[in-house]
């Protein structure tokens, strides 16, 4: 017996050996006590740079928290450019922007016996710039691809079929869901197509919208949509007017300002949001005028996402270059003054803007929110996809007790 | 430690987040790979993207080669989950193992406070870790190994260190095979003269071993004592089984060889029980002397045990493979230990900046590393910066809806303004010229005009214009000049907005056009904007005269007629003359001169004469002329 306990101390001793008495060594080299209290963050310097309003000025967050709230990653060994959940089902879709020949995929996780799992992929045949979820079945993706191709990958089939394409060598920059059967691209070069998703008839069709190119694209109703883009600008398009002329133009007052992406409120369409170069997420009332309605610059570089929580009246989420995700509180903020109806015009504070990632991997490209829950998705230029929840933000304090 | 949640689906697709806690989690590691293919791949990936993180925080030294370590122990832990691995795989895995083993001796040896009881902790957890010899030797006496065997391993376990382990070795022995071979007498006397207990009180005798004790000198003290009793007892180190323990603990080199039996764990032993000055140079170079009775398993370690950190950097670096050179010459760099040694063949570049800006050129092939090899190359002076423009202009950009683009732009903002410069260049009219091809003439302005090519811009321009001036205003060529005169309006080039001026003009009278013969304001607006073109500051170069002139005619009044109608006069007496000033510009040309200044009237209506086309708006003009006049009067 002696013999036994004395070898099993030594192989203990051996399995423990690089940490000191009492210390776990935990991601990053962090030091973590095994009573919890995180000693000395090593620090991967801190999580943002400095957040300023775009007016007003001012730092926008003064705590930047130290805790790490991602709660599962998986790696996927190739840089992702988007992600999306199903609505119906209990799965996420991304798509990867190697760029590399047959690199490129569009990949469904779901959740498994064994947890989040690989349920199926499909090579991608290039880069995937835009994936928006069908309306009905809600089970469906539609992708916009850098090969100018707007494809439809059936969920229930595991399987991509063809839509429609913009002429070559335009890329297809965005893409729109309008209703059960129709969908609106946007071709990088300006061109805008309503397309019948099973057909892939198109309705009507625009050469050259917005030539300095388009970036994205966002369903307004099952009639309009809005795209946006470099030049600055967010074009809504009325289908029932045909595609001559946009029905209506929105600017951004600041010269060469790109606009990277764009959602809207479905719940109140005439709301619509854009990320700029910048690191501003802006927002417009198309009811009043061609400026914007608010501006604020959380992050540090691109904004590379925007989503509108439609399950959850007057949040937003953001994620950028800077490596951070951010949940927007409009409503909290309205309470300080601004009506119930006016919430996406009330001016944030740092309460109301809570970070879900903590910029410690590298840039954001898309982030979004289950529909019938807390989940959130976001995909980095690290391979990863990063699944945490809305709650966490609540975690966002200093650890120190 | 805090629960963890995790993401789970209930029956018909609700969401339910569950707390597991910490210790229920999977596997303890932050990435899990769900791709099997790529699960080698990702566990590299992965080190350097968290390494890359380190590389760039304001850790110390120190806490960066720790943190190196961390993450390339958690990349070791991924690939030894592998269960069938190929050859390659352990070639991989051999890799990794070596680089660690060789950052964490680095560590031990010059990262760390040598005041402080690190570096010998460390040097001690290094061999636990990575020689598992005397694991194994221990492992084997305690089978049912016999007393030599027992002997062997307590002085090998005290050569390297573990004396706590040695201790309790004998401990055990006496315990349960001892007391039974010497007999009840013997039991408990603590004075006894038998080897087993002068061992066990030998090592019980050892101050703690830390640099404080060493510093005042309790640690010599004890080790002269245990020389005192080698002697006392008559035995000459190696002579006998206590004779080489007690030679080991008094530091003797011939006992401390004779005990291990590896270079590693030699060179231990002598750093551990060496007897020579506070200075650590000295104290690697007894140690390298003392294990130098084994052949060192790697030439890094020795060139690191004999002070020569660039040799092992060096050593360590394989083709295609600069991970650990690179990190490694990093923090001997920061460490103040590398400033000295260049690579001559190499520009003089120094070993650290050599060795940094190959690794960031290996991770150029993945497209999202380009961060990582940015960073990198940023902090390797000029070459660096020259090295990355080259990536960040090669990068694949083919068109604007690509985020690429505006990665690279921000990346580029890191450079000297001249290199940042050249990279928006070289991206920019590479997605002009994409534009051009395709015939996207607005984007094609907008990407030379921000490449800062005002020629090509404008002969993009003038492209626009002329397909909008032969179309006239209903047509795609006027559309695509509005986009055109948008894009040179958005881009921010003031010299170039201020040269290509005329195109906004020009659409601007187009779009008055559109309505001339409905509105009397819109025919007006035209008048001006054509006045406007056509004067000094107009810009519009003279062949496209004939057009705006024949435009702006074409919706005066046909007769006199309409005058006596009472229709309003859409263009007045100022506008007029300056339509007619420029008429017989054009109209006073010679030769190929005016062929060249008639060509847009002549492709504008190509079923009508040139020359008849300018004597009916002749006309037309002066009949208004007159018009205005009688007007006025």
């Amino acid at each position: 017996m002696a013999r036994k306990r004395t070898a099993t101390r030594m192989l203990a001793k051996q399995a423990g050996s690089e940490r000191k008495q009492g210390e776990v060594e935990s991601k990053f080299g962090e030091i973590v006590s095994l009573s919890g209290r995180k000693e000395e963050p090593v620090g991967l310097g801190s999580a943002l740079g400095p957040l300023n309003w775009t007016e007003g000025g001012g730092d926008l967050m003064s705590d930047s928290p130290s805790g790490d709230v991602v709660e599962k990653v998986l790696f996927s060994g190739k840089v992702l450019a988007t992600v999306r959940w199903l609505e119906s089902g209990s799965s996420a879709v991304v798509g990867s922007s190697e760029g590399e020949p047959g690199e490129d995929f569009v990949r469904v996780y779901e959740d498994g016996n064994n947890g989040i799992d690989l349920k199926h992929e499909c090579v991608h045949p290039g880069k995937v710039f835009d994936l928006e979820v069908t309306i009905g079945d809600r089970n469906s993706v539609l992708c916009a691809s850098s090969d100018g191709m707007v494809r439809l990958y059936l969920n229930s089939k595991s399987a991509m079929e063809r839509v429609g394409g913009f002429p070559q060598g335009e890329a297809a920059a965005g893409v729109a869901a309008l209703s059960e059967r129709t969908a609106a691209g946007a071709g990088s070069e300006g061109s805008i197509a309503v397309m019948d998703i099973e057909t892939g008839v198109a309705s009507a069709e625009r050469a050259g919208g917005d030539g300095i190119g388009i970036r994205a694209a966002s369903r307004l109703t099952s009639d309009d949509f809005a795209t946006a883009g470099i030049s600055g600008f967010v074009s809504l398009w009325d289908c029932r007017q045909g595609l001559s002329a946009p029905s209506q133009r929105l600017r951004y007052p600041r010269s060469r300002a790109a606009l990277l992406c764009i959602d809207a409120d479905r719940a109140q369409t005439h709301y619509v949001f854009c990320g700029t170069d910048m690191g501003e997420v802006v927002c417009w009332d198309r009811r009043k005028e061609e400026f914007p309605v608010s501006s604020t610059a959380p992050h540090n570089g691109q904004v590379w996402d925007v989503r509108v929580m439609n399950s959850r009246p007057g949040m937003l989420l953001s994620c950028g270059e800077d490596g951070s995700v951010l949940s927007w509180d409009f409503l909290q903020a309205a309470q300080r003054g601004v009506g119930a109806e006016e919430y996406w015009t009330a001016e944030m504070t740092a309460a109301e803007l809570k970070q879900l990632a903590l910029g410690k991997t590298l840039g954001v490209n898309a982030v979004d929110v289950h529909a019938k829950g807390d989940l959130v998705a976001y995909v980095t230029d690290s391979s990863t996809l990063c699944f945490t929840s809305l709650t966490n933000s609540e975690r966002l304090a200093p650890i120190e007790e | 430690m805090g629960a963890q949640r995790s993401i789970s689906w209930a029956p018909g697709g609700s969401i339910a987040v569950s707390s597991v806690g910490a210790s229920n989690t999977e596997d303890g590691v932050p990435f899990r790979i769900l791709d099997p293919r790529a699960q080698n791949v990702s566990a590299i990936l992965s080190m350097k993207y968290q390494a890359h993180l380190i590389f760039t925080s304001d850790m110390s030294v120190a806490e960066k080669s720790k943190s190196y370590r961390a993450v390339i122990q958690e990349c070791i832990e991924a690939l030894a989950k592998e269960h069938n691995p190929s050859a390659q795989n352990l070639q991989l895995l051999d890799v990794v193992t070596e680089g660690h083993k060789i950052l964490w001796f680095c560590e031990a040896l010059y990262f760390v406070d040598e005041s402080k009881d690190s570096a010998l902790s460390l040097l001690r957890d290094w061999l636990r870790v990575h020689d598992a010899g005397v694991d194994e030797a221990v492992q084997s006496y305690l089978d049912g190994g016999d007393e030599t065997q027992f002997w062997q391993v307590v002085s090998r376990l005290a050569a390297i260190g573990r004396r706590e382990d040695a201790t309790e070795l004998v401990q055990t022995r006496i315990q349960n095979v001892d007391s039974r071979a010497m007999g009840a007498a013997a039991l408990g006397d603590a004075g006894s003269s038998e080897p087993i207990y002068v061992a066990e009180a030998a090592l019980l005798d050892a101050p703690p071993d830390t640099a404080e004790a060493r510093l005042d000198g309790q640690f010599r003290v004890w080790q002269e004592e245990c020389i005192a009793t080698l002697e006392a007892l008559d035995v000459k180190s190696g002579d006998n089984q206590l004779g080489l323990l007690l030679g080991v603990l008094g530091g003797q080199p011939s006992a401390l060889q004779k005990s291990c039996r590896s270079w590693e764990e030699l060179f231990v032993a002598g750093y551990l029980y060496t007897r020579v000055g506070g200075d650590p140079a000295d104290r690697r170079k007894r140690s390298v002397e003392i294990a130098s009775a084994f052949q060192a398993t790697h030439k890094a370690l020795l060139a690191l045990a004999d002070s020569n950190p660039p040799e092992s950097i060096v050593v360590l670096a394989r083709p295609g493979e600069y991970f650990y050179s690179a990190h490694l010459a990093d923090l001997f760099s920061r460490a103040g230990k590398l400033d000295l040694y260049m690579v001559p063949a190499n520009d003089q570049k120094s070993l650290r900046d050599y060795f940094v800006s190959e690794y960031a050129l290996s991770l150029e092939t993945l497209r999202g590393t380009v961060q990582l090899s940015a960073d990198y190359l940023l902090s390797c002076g000029r070459r660096g910066e020259e090295i990355l423009t080259d990536i960040l202009c090669r990068m694949e950009t083919q068109s604007a809806a690509d985020p690429a683009v505006e990665k690279v732009f921000a990346l580029s903002k890191k450079l000297s303004p001249k290199r940042s410069e050249m990279v928006v260049r070289k991206i920019c009219t590479r997605l002009a010229s994409n534009c051009a091809v395709i015939g996207n003439s607005a984007g094609a302005t907008y990407w030379f005009t921000r490449a800062n090519d005002a020629e090509r811009a404008v002969a993009q321009a003038e492209a626009s214009l002329t397909s909008a001036e032969i179309g006239g205003c209903h047509s795609a060529g006027a559309e695509a000049l509005d986009r055109t005169a948008e894009a040179i309006s958005v881009c921010d080039n003031p010299l170039i907005q201020e040269k290509l001026d005329y195109l906004r003009m020009y659409s601007e009278l187009q779009a008055s056009l559109i309505n001339a013969d409905e509105e009397s304001s819109a025919a007006r607006d035209a008048a001006s904007s054509a006045s406007a073109l056509l004067g000094a500051n107009g810009g519009l170069p003279e062949a496209h005269w004939g057009v705006v002139v024949y435009d702006c005619a074409s919706i005066l009044l046909p007769s006199t007629d309409a005058r006596a109608e009472g229709k309003p006069i859409g263009i007045g007496k100022d506008e007029t003359y300056s339509l007619l000033k420029a008429l017989e510009t054009l109209s006073a040309s010679t030769g190929a001169h005016r062929d060249s200044l008639l060509e847009g009237l002549r492709q504008r209506n190509s079923a009508a004469d040139p020359e008849q086309l300018l004597s009916t708006v002749r006309l037309k003009l002066m009949r208004n002329l007159a018009f205005c006049i009688l007007s006025e009067n």
